[in-house]
């Protein structure tokens, strides 16, 4: 019943016990003269080492007797209100400012075995957001439907979920189960409910899990009234599939990972409907393709002292546009593949390497803040992608006061020409039940606007820089 | 050297009526910093002894922050924990307060003699994170309570220096002075100094000197010890007062169980998400 750790270990005080109780009385005994009397006890180390023989039971839990803990049920929500404006006006859009106000609740509901552990759970978290332009932006979706059993050493999650695979901080290459909501963020992280069947094996060294991902969730793009997007507008109505299932075509997706002390390592693989598409212009519109592949993602995490070492890698095949045609990624949307004709040398599967560290000073000043640095370097094996030759760095202050308020600043710089995708995100909490944040987005490059045009992976965003504040409420 | 710093902690003692004659006698037994050494490190291992078995505990710790200008906030944290071998000890902590850290897990695996491995998961992501574990002179939560003074004692992770007697704790008791250095060299501490109780060996307070600056930074005082299991002693409550800022931070645990039969599967990264 117990962990073999603790048996083992409280059989071998019972053992000591029967050995000497009445040694052990006697001692007792003593112990509480010394406490009632307040006599200055005069240990030496003699006494020290006979109080060392003395071990007293430790009473044997009994949980076949306790009473199953009644179901639990944890409710929680959040509104958030985010007003945004934009630094320049934009050729596309007619608007500089926008506003949002987006709802997400969490209902939890878990039921425990006679020892208090969860056994079984279900959650449900849906996900509610009004854009006052983007009717793309306006939508309502299902983050989690699922349910949770637990058997010991096996946890089956049933239903919808969101699983993230990140381990890098710029760009998350292995995260491929969920698909991803461009109008939420332009960082890609706002993902989609996804249904599933996920098996998870696991011990303390080692975790197997299995996903069977049943139908398929098309990649969410900024609307036609919207800003942050390419000029041509990008069609949600008519995608296409390589898989004659189309949408309802069944993934599937292992990952296993490995836990060594400072180490942490993870093997997967995808075998299924790519979340990212290729868009292939058609009728003077951009209409998503989503081939099938087959990615094999690693990653490894090493906690160093101050230092923490990440790296992410794919090798993904099958990526491929269906034949002729111009084609551009749809990882971003807007890439500038989009001006290129297809290169029918691509080779079929490439590769792609995110690497880099995050250092930690803590603890500084008086007030015991935290800075650390973090870099990373982006590779990708063809060589015309956003994000192919391309460092990021960036700087986090936590300053661990009451409000948690912390500042990241941050900047992707292609090192193929000068572009810049930088960030600054504040964030400082309000009160006991609220939080501010402050983002800020800026998309430059050097150059003349020709020069730019032609020469840049994301001239598209470059009128896009804003200002976003939003306030959040928990409760 | 030595001498020096002796008898300037011998003028600290002897503020404590009760213990002067019993210092003067004992002067000349802990000449020797060996011995004075050994004496310390065999008290601590003791203690350390008294303290096995207790195989796994809960309880809610509710932190009452109260900062130099006089402003109050609460924070409060389900904690689990789980007792391995030499120290292996396992930790979840649980955040239920402020509301919008509600539902983020922290986990923490202790080792003997390296430094810890820790988690984090964030439910506004749906993602557990790595911690890079050398953070912990970060402050908790804007607490007075650093990631350091939150961490399970680990035995062999210290030096131990017998430092003399005085009395404390409530009722005031006969209690060891123990000057405890880390071997870390993340440490935030210069030392500590705990004033443990020679029948129980409970810590009622300890001193914490900065590393920085060599000075007292802050003092912990230990309160309201309670029996468990007929043999676990456990504090209700426990004050952190910044000596600096005059800031304190009050911890106080409610509802400590033991012998829950917590497994150890609870305890892993890929538990995490049903945990909040």
């Amino acid at each position: 019943m117990l962990t073999s750790v603790s048996r083992t270990d409280s059989h071998h005080k019972m053992q000591k016990a029967r050995r000497q109780p009445i040694r052990r009385r006697t001692i007792l005994l003593f112990t509480k003269f010394f406490l009632i009397t307040s006599i200055i006890p005069l240990i030496t180390a003699a006494q020290d080492d006979s109080i060392s023989n003395d071990l007293p039971t430790a009473s044997q839990p009994n949980f076949s007797k306790r009473k199953v803990l009644d179901p639990e049920v944890s409710i929680r929500q959040e509104l958030a209100f985010e007003f945004r404006q934009f630094a320049q006006p934009s050729p596309i859009a007619d608007h500089n400012q926008d506003g949002t106000v987006s709802w997400q609740g969490r209902y939890s509901h878990s039921w425990f075995d006679n020892r208090g552990r969860v056994k079984n759970n279900i959650t449900i978290v849906p996900f509610a957001r009004y854009n006052s332009t983007d009717s793309e932006r306006s939508r309502f979706d299902l983050q989690s439907l699922s349910w949770s059993h637990v058997n010991g050493n096996w946890e089956t999650r049933s239903g919808i979920r969101t699983v993230s695979w990140r381990t890098s901080e710029a760009i998350h290459l292995v995260d491929v189960i969920n698909q991803t909501d461009l109008t939420g963020d332009v960082d890609g992280e706002d993902k989609l409910g996804q249904p599933m069947i996920n098996v998870l094996w696991g011990n303390s060294i080692v975790s197997i899990e299995l996903f069977i991902l049943p139908g398929f969730r098309e990649r969410i793009f900024p609307g036609d009234d919207a800003r942050l997007r390419g000029p041509v507008p990008i069609s949600s109505k008519q995608a296409n599939y390589e898989s004659g299932a189309g949408r309802l075509r069944t993934d599937v997706a292992v990952k296993s990972t490995f836990f060594m002390g400072n180490w942490e390592l993870a093997l997967s693989h995808f075998s299924g409907t790519s979340r990212e598409p290729i868009l292939l212009f058609e009728n003077n519109q951009l209409v998503p393709y989503y081939p099938v592949i087959e990615q094999s993602g690693l990653e490894i995490q090493f906690a160093a002292g101050d230092w923490l070492w990440k790296l992410e890698s794919i090798s993904r095949g099958g990526f491929d546009d269906p034949g002729s045609g111009i084609s551009g990624s749809g990882n971003l949307g807007y890439g500038n593949s989009l001006t290129r004709i297809a290169d029918n040398t691509r080779p079929d599967r490439y590769e792609a390497v995110s690497a880099g560290f995050e250092f930690t000073w803590s603890g500084l000043g008086e007030t015991g803040f935290d800075l650390g640095i973090l870099s990373e370097y982006l590779w990708d094996a063809r060589r015309d992608e956003v994000f192919a030759n391309d460092i990021f760095v960036g700087i986090r202050l936590g300053l661990n006061d009451i409000q948690g308020t912390e500042l990241l600043v941050g900047s992707i710089a292609d090192l193929n020409h000068e572009e810049y995708l930088s960030f600054i995100e504040f964030s400082r909490r309000i009160g006991d039940s609220g939080r501010i944040d402050l983002t800020a987005r800026f998309f430059d490059a050097a150059g003349n606007l020709a020069n730019r045009q032609r020469d840049t992976d994301l001239f598209v965003l470059h009128d896009d820089d804003y200002l976003s504040l939003s306030y959040s409420h928990y409760f | 050297m030595i001498k020096i710093s002796r008898c300037l902690l011998f003028v600290s003692v002897l503020t404590s009526l009760i213990s002067i004659s019993y210092v003067v006698a004992n002067q000349h037994e802990t000449l020797a910093e060996d011995q004075s050494k050994n004496k310390a490190y065999r008290i601590m291992l003791e203690a350390e002894r008294r303290d096995q078995g207790w195989v796994d505990s809960k309880a809610n710790m509710q932190m009452q922050i109260r900062r130099g200008d006089g402003r109050e906030v609460v924070r409060e944290v389900r904690i689990q924990s789980l007792e391995g071998d030499d120290g292996r000890d396992k930790g979840l902590m649980i955040f239920d307060k402020p509301l919008d850290v509600r539902g983020t897990v922290f986990l923490t695996h202790s080792l003997p003699l390296e430094s810890d491995l820790q988690w984090i998961y964030l439910p506004s992501r749906s993602q557990v994170k790595r911690i890079s574990s050398k953070r912990q002179t970060g402050r908790f939560m804007g607490s007075e309570f650093t990631f350091e003074d939150m961490s399970s004692f680990s035995l062999e992770k210290n030096n131990y220096q017998y430092l003399g007697e005085t009395s404390c704790g409530e009722p005031l008791q006969d209690c060891h002075i123990i000057e405890v250095k880390s071997k870390d060299k993340y440490s935030g501490y210069e030392k500590t100094v705990s004033y443990i109780d020679k029948t129980e060996l409970r810590s009622w307070k300890t001193e914490l000197y900065s590393k920085r600056t060599g000075l007292l930074s802050k003092t912990l005082t230990v309160s309201d010890y309670q029996l468990y299991l007929g043999q676990y002693w456990r504090p209700s409550e426990l004050t952190m007062k910044n000596e600096k800022t005059g800031a304190t931070t009050t911890l106080k645990w409610i509802n400590q169980t033991f012998g829950i039969g917590l497994d150890a599967a609870e305890f892993r990264k890929s538990s995490l998400e049903r945990r909040q």
